[in-house]
């Protein structure tokens, strides 16, 4: 197999990885119960999803100072989403927006 | 349906969706955030039509800059409790489907008379403009037909930003009792402050990278511009001391460098008996490039100050 098809196929196998993972991120963003589960979907999945789809870039970049500039871009969105989750969750927790705990489990009376 | 045809299909009905829901929504905040979403898909939308200089200038500015304007802008209500009456469901009703089927007919009719339109096998101006780019020195089309070709309406377009400057300071009152705009807010978190102190220097190089790389590829002086008034609104947030105040001699003269430069530009090509605004071939590279990096800082000047405010009455917070 030459290794531009396999560059490609790796490059699609990682961009649908990422697409999952994007996917899952607003899935937890919309169900998960409260708003500090839905900043770790969010800071968490979100950003792996893309990590992944520069992965998938990166294999196909046509010189190393493209390379180096999408690990960049991947670089300033981590600090960027990881700071702005924590400033989210600090602002709930001035507002005192209620963590969401587990419903207690009631034991069946023997 | 070709995959591209499906994705061009989905996102014009993004844009017309989130169009329609920031237009029409009641609580401003989610007008606010839904326009931001409208520039993002925007930018996409140009990328798709192959228009990567105008994709970055409307992220940078329509998307970035002015969604920044109007969260201060809420912000600012929001301390002043401004509150909305209450509004029926029938009447909410009525005027979210009014606005959104007037909108689609016109939207419609506009849309059948584009695709109809007959140009006669006209192929447009773009190869000449690729032909006769010698002349500007410039490898990228865009720099060469905004700072050479039309260079007029470029200078229309950073008279409007001073206006708008302008505009903005003369609709503020005045008086003894105001409160020069710009004060840094007291910094509130810490993890804000360790971000902000590594962004902003990554922030001025990526301004800088923009604006020296719009002569080759995709940049230019409005999106280096955009960036440095995103960096300002930054420093601002976290109370930084760094973040200069547009008040003072220097940034008043800063704001206006750029029409200036501009005008007196093309006025001397007048006295050296070429048309305004007519660069000689020799020389357009180096103009081109010296009127780039005045109006590169003049513009980011005007942001920083519309993005600071306009003077606030003592009483009033920050």
């Amino acid at each position: 197999m030459s290794l531009e098809i396999l560059l490609d196929g790796a490059s699609l196998a990682l961009l649908l990885a990422g697409a999952v993972f994007f996917a899952a991120g607003t899935l937890g963003l919309l169900r998960f119960p409260d708003v500090y589960c839905g900043l770790h979907a969010l800071a968490k999945a979100d950003t792996l999803g893309l990590g992944l789809t520069i992965a998938a870039l990166l294999l196909q970049a046509d010189s190393v100072t493209g390379a180096l500039k999408l690990g960049l871009i991947w670089a300033l969105a981590v600090t960027a989403s990881a700071t702005i989750a924590n400033l989210f969750a600090a602002l709930a927790r001035r507002r005192d927006v209620p963590v969401w705990r587990r419903a207690p489990v009631w034991r069946k009376e023997q | 349906m070709e995959a591209s045809l499906l994705l061009d299909a989905t996102l014009a009905a993004l844009i017309a969706w989130t169009a329609w829901q920031s237009v029409t929504s009641r609580e401003v905040f989610r007008a606010v955030v839904l326009f931001i979403v409208f520039g993002l898909m925007l930018a996409l939308a140009w990328l798709r039509l192959g228009a990567p200089n105008v994709a970055l200038a409307e992220a940078a500015v329509g998307a970035g800059l002015t969604g920044v304007l109007f969260l201060e802008t809420l912000g600012h209500l929001r301390r002043r409790k401004t509150v909305e009456p209450p509004e029926p469901a029938a009447a909410r009703a009525l005027r979210r489907w009014g606005v959104g089927a007037a909108v689609m007919i016109a939207g419609g009719l506009l849309a059948v008379l584009a695709l109809g339109l007959d140009h006669g096998g006209a192929v447009g101006v773009g190869p000449r403009i690729l032909d006769q780019q010698d002349e500007t020195g410039m490898g990228n089309a865009v720099t060469s037909v905004l700072l050479d070709f039309r260079g007029f309406d470029t200078l229309l377009e950073v008279v409007v930003v001073l206006l708008a400057v302008v505009g903005a300071y003369g609709m503020a009152p005045h008086g003894p009792a105001m409160r020069p705009p710009g004060v840094p807010r007291e910094p509130r978190q810490p993890l804000l402050r360790w971000f902000v102190h590594r962004l902003a220097p990554v922030g001025l190089l990526v301004g800088g990278y923009l604006w020296w790389i719009g002569g080759e590829a995709p940049g230019g002086a409005f999106q280096a511009a955009a960036v440095f008034g995103a960096v300002y609104a930054l420093l601002r947030v976290t109370g930084q001391e760094s973040a200069p105040p547009p008040q003072g001699v220097a940034m008043r003269l800063l704001i206006v460098a750029g029409t200036a430069a501009f005008l007196l530009l093309g006025l001397s090509m007048l006295a050296a008996g070429r048309a305004f605004l007519d660069w000689p071939a020799a020389a357009a590279h180096g103009l081109i490039v010296a009127l780039e990096a005045v109006l590169a800082a003049s513009l980011g000047a005007c942001l920083m100050t519309l993005v600071a405010g306009v003077p606030r009455h003592e009483s009033e917070a920050p």
